[in-house]
């Protein structure tokens, strides 16, 4: 059911207003009325309008990949698609030279030197605050500043919530899928074990990319785009089997419409197979 | 006014083209009670309205009704500048601004006291508008502007708006229809008028200086409450009244395009 906002969905008591919808606080008036355009999406007793354009709303544990917008006394903002700016404090991340080092001024005239305006970093969420706000964190070796690679940008309502966010997949390209809906795709990165112990997660890899990983990062990427266009939800397999499907046309054809549409069709079928075995 | 310095001065001799036009006899309501573009004193004009064109924007707009063409941007919600409060109702900051070509006399690029106020008439209505509450520290910007004015450009502007935050996904209360009518003398009331038509500054027909003016009204059509009204010229009470419930009529039957705008919207997401 479509809805404008101002659009009556029901009069029913029953029903509680959830995202999208609101209630006059009329005495008797028990209409439960729309506040954006969308679809309605009934939850058993909870009435949600789900948007168009949703922004990210955090959770405490998710794993997302931001921008840094900005380098501030102690902390850096983080640009991450959601109603506010998240923020990354100099206490939530990994120093150079041991972690429980404690944060002195040199440190903070520093900072620009470990992360700077434009890079791109994968992190997690640490702690939501009243107004909606995001605290980040990243303090593990797998979060941290990302290298070479490609970043893709989808509706966060695409990306499914798991366990796992960060997968390598078997065609050989690394991904991790943010809940905010920022994707990055690399070449395989080298497990946490591998790396020196204590530099942080700053430094990456410089050396250069192969042409076969760009054009499997670039099949992957322009995969997700498929995907996206026909709001399939993006998980590992699900990225796999799109993938995989691809892979009789050129990956720059894979922007066209009808190519999209095939693709996609063959890898939704592919899915209700596996959901039909398991 | 402050002088322009990066453009070249006009010829020390120049006179506005405008001086020499023709002087045609304007007659709003012909014999036959239709006027100059053949519509009936109480007919509105067709509307086009399309969202999504701005493709840098998080929503917006473009509207057209007959000549009119006004396009809205919508930006946020976003952080707020540090400058300002703390405060856990979200702001709003609108821009309405006339493009230099859209009128018969060019306008400057620096906003004129006619488009700041119109700038704070729409911010008014769309702070009653727009859930304020569901985005604490956080500002969202509105941009409206006219591209071509042919008349209704403030009530065009409000619909673009209220479409361009329904494009956002931002939480509104309901949409915003609108519509203007021109008072000329106590029988008339011109509904819709175009850029003539509102321009007229001749007095009625008898030569009276009472009831002749501009009302423009914006309505919630579902919740059935008025947002906005702005009048300008002489008008008597019940002139006025009666001018204000018209256009509360007039701009209830523009919900339906409206909402089938953003039906089409959803539909092809």
């Amino acid at each position: 059911m479509l809805v404008t906002p101002g659009d009556v969905i029901t009069e029913d008591t029953i029903y509680m207003k959830g995202h999208g919808t609101y209630g006059t606080n009329i005495e008797g008036d028990k209409r439960v009325i729309a506040s954006v355009a969308g679809v309605v999406e009934p939850i058993n007793k909870l009435i949600c309008v789900k948007p168009l354009k949703t922004r990210y709303n955090g959770e405490v544990g998710d794993v997302i990949v931001g921008r840094i917008k900005d380098v501030q006394q102690k902390r850096w903002k983080v640009e991450t698609n959601s109603r506010l700016d998240s923020v990354l404090h100099l206490s939530s991340v990994n120093l150079r030279g041991g972690e429980l080092r404690r944060r002195s001024a040199a440190d903070e005239f520093a900072m620009r030197e470990y992360l700077k305006e434009g890079d791109l970093i994968s992190a997690e969420i640490q702690q939501v605050h009243a107004d909606g706000s995001l605290s980040l964190h990243t303090r593990s070796l797998r979060y941290g500043k990302l290298g070479q690679g490609c970043c893709v940008v989808v509706s966060p309502s695409l990306i499914k919530r798991r366990k796992n966010h960060m997968h390598n997949l078997s065609c050989g390209v690394s991904i991790i899928l943010g809940n905010n809906g920022y994707v990055w795709i690399s070449p395989l990165v080298k497990t946490a074990t591998d790396s020196e112990a204590g530099d942080g997660g700053f430094d990456f890899d410089k050396e250069p990319v192969t042409a076969d990983d760009r054009e499997t990062i670039c099949r992957v990427r322009n995969a997700i785009l498929c995907l996206a266009k026909h709001s399939v939800m993006l998980y590992d397999t699900s990225v796999q089997y799109a993938y995989d499907k691809s892979l009789d046309y050129e990956a720059k054809h894979l922007l066209s419409d009808d190519v999209a549409s095939e693709i996609v069709d063959r890898t939704l079928m592919e899915i209700d197979l596996l959901k039909g075995n398991a | 006014m402050p002088a322009d310095t990066r453009r070249l001065a006009t010829p020390d001799v120049s006179l506005d083209p405008l001086l020499y036009s023709k002087k045609s006899n304007f007659v709003v309501l012909s014999d036959d009670g239709l006027r100059n573009d053949g519509r009936g004193e109480s007919d509105l004009r067709d509307m086009f309205i399309e969202c999504g064109l701005v493709s840098e924007a998080t929503g917006s707009a473009y509207c057209e009704i007959g000549t009119t063409k006004v396009i809205c941007s919508v930006h946020g919600p976003k952080d707020m500048e540090q400058k300002e409060d703390f405060q856990m109702i979200g702001k709003i900051r609108c821009e309405f601004k006339f493009a230099p070509f859209s009128c018969k006399k060019r306008k400057e690029h620096i906003p004129s006291n006619e488009e700041n106020e119109l700038s704070e008439i729409l911010t008014q209505t769309l702070r009653s508008v727009v859930c304020l509450k569901k985005f604490p520290k956080s500002q969202i910007e509105i941009h409206v502007l006219v591209l071509d004015n042919g008349g209704s450009a403030l009530a065009a502007g409000f619909m673009a708006a209220s479409l361009a935050l329904a494009n956002a996904s931002i939480d509104t209360f309901d949409i915003i229809t609108a519509c203007t009518i021109r008072v000329i003398g106590k029988e008339i009331y011109v509904v819709d008028p175009d850029e003539n038509e509102e321009q007229l500054t001749n007095l009625s027909k008898d030569g009276e200086a009472v009831d002749n003016g501009l009302v423009t009204v914006a309505v919630l059509p579902t919740l059935n409450q008025v947002s906005a009204m702005m009048s300008s010229g002489v008008l008597s009470c019940d002139v006025l009244s009666d001018a204000m419930n018209l256009c509360v009529t007039s701009a209830q039957s523009r919900y339906m395009t409206m909402r089938e705008c953003l039906t089409n919207m959803i539909k092809k997401m």
